[in-house]
């Protein structure tokens, strides 16, 4: 399980549904949300039971009241939750979920 | 084999809470409802005593993209190369894509004058945030008018 809570709730805020692309590769999962006004220290991430969790408080604001940005994507048991990494540029938040070892094809050989 | 798959109803509505299941049901067969009304935060104009402040979500750029334009009081921001954080070609499968790949121009028409001088505009974390101080006319002295007698 990986938790990083950095931030506490938000009680103001309005809580927005970040755009996301998700891409697979063959070592795994490529997640790129869309999350104007995060830092990377304000990102919580949070991946256990199947269930993967983003949120980050933004500095853009709605009619007043702070944006929190929050999202959530079932995974499944073949994701190495251990070594989910996490990088925020420009707004934009870029998760890596490699899958397990023991999920990772392996060439059988042609006796 | 898949490794992740969306979860649909992240913010369920009172409908939503009160008869699960109402809201997709009232997509898929009326193609309304509430699943994807919270998207993303385009802009937040605030109109201050002595100034404009625009904040414009633009994620993924970097402040040499933007251009940042006032004519009168309107006021218009374009991007450009906002791809790069995208992949392309065969080697790369997408599961699902949502985030738009295009440069986009936006124009606010402000509801107050503003003057160009003193303006400032910062991006940071995605977020692009222009000042603008507003234009204050010397309000011209009162003057009195003097009330006549019919009589």
């Amino acid at each position: 399980m990986k938790k990083e809570k950095t931030e506490e709730k938000c009680r103001d805020c309005v809580t927005m549904r970040p755009a996301a692309d998700v891409e697979e590769t063959p070592a795994g999962v490529e997640i790129v949300f869309e999350m104007p006004g995060v830092k990377g220290e304000d990102v919580a991430i949070e991946a256990g039971s199947g269930m993967l969790t983003v949120e980050g408080k933004s500095t853009l604001r709605r009619r007043g009241a702070p944006v929190m940005f929050k999202r959530s994507f079932y995974i499944s048991d073949a994701v190495d939750v251990e070594k989910i990494a996490a990088k925020a540029e420009n707004g934009i938040l870029t998760l890596t979920l490699p899958k397990l070892e023991s999920a990772m094809p392996r060439k059988i050989k042609v006796g | 084999m898949n490794l992740l798959a969306r979860r649909e109803n992240d913010f369920p509505s009172e409908l939503e809470r009160a008869f699960p299941g109402a809201e997709s049901l009232l997509r898929d067969v009326f193609g309304f409802g509430a699943g994807h009304r919270r998207r993303c935060a385009a802009y937040d104009l605030t109109v201050g005593e002595k100034e404009v402040t625009l904040q414009l979500a633009c994620p993924g750029h970097k402040p040499g993209d933007l251009d940042v334009e006032l004519t009168g009081s309107i006021l218009t921001v374009k991007t450009c190369c906002r791809c790069e954080t995208k992949h392309h070609g065969a080697e790369h499968h997408y599961t699902f894509s949502e985030r738009p790949c295009m440069d986009f121009e936006e124009t606010f028409h402000l509801p107050v004058e503003v003057t160009g001088e003193g303006a400032k505009a910062f991006y940071e974390h995605g977020v692009l945030e222009v000042t603008l101080p507003r234009e204050l006319k010397a309000e011209p002295p009162a003057r009195k008018i003097q009330v006549c007698c019919g009589n």
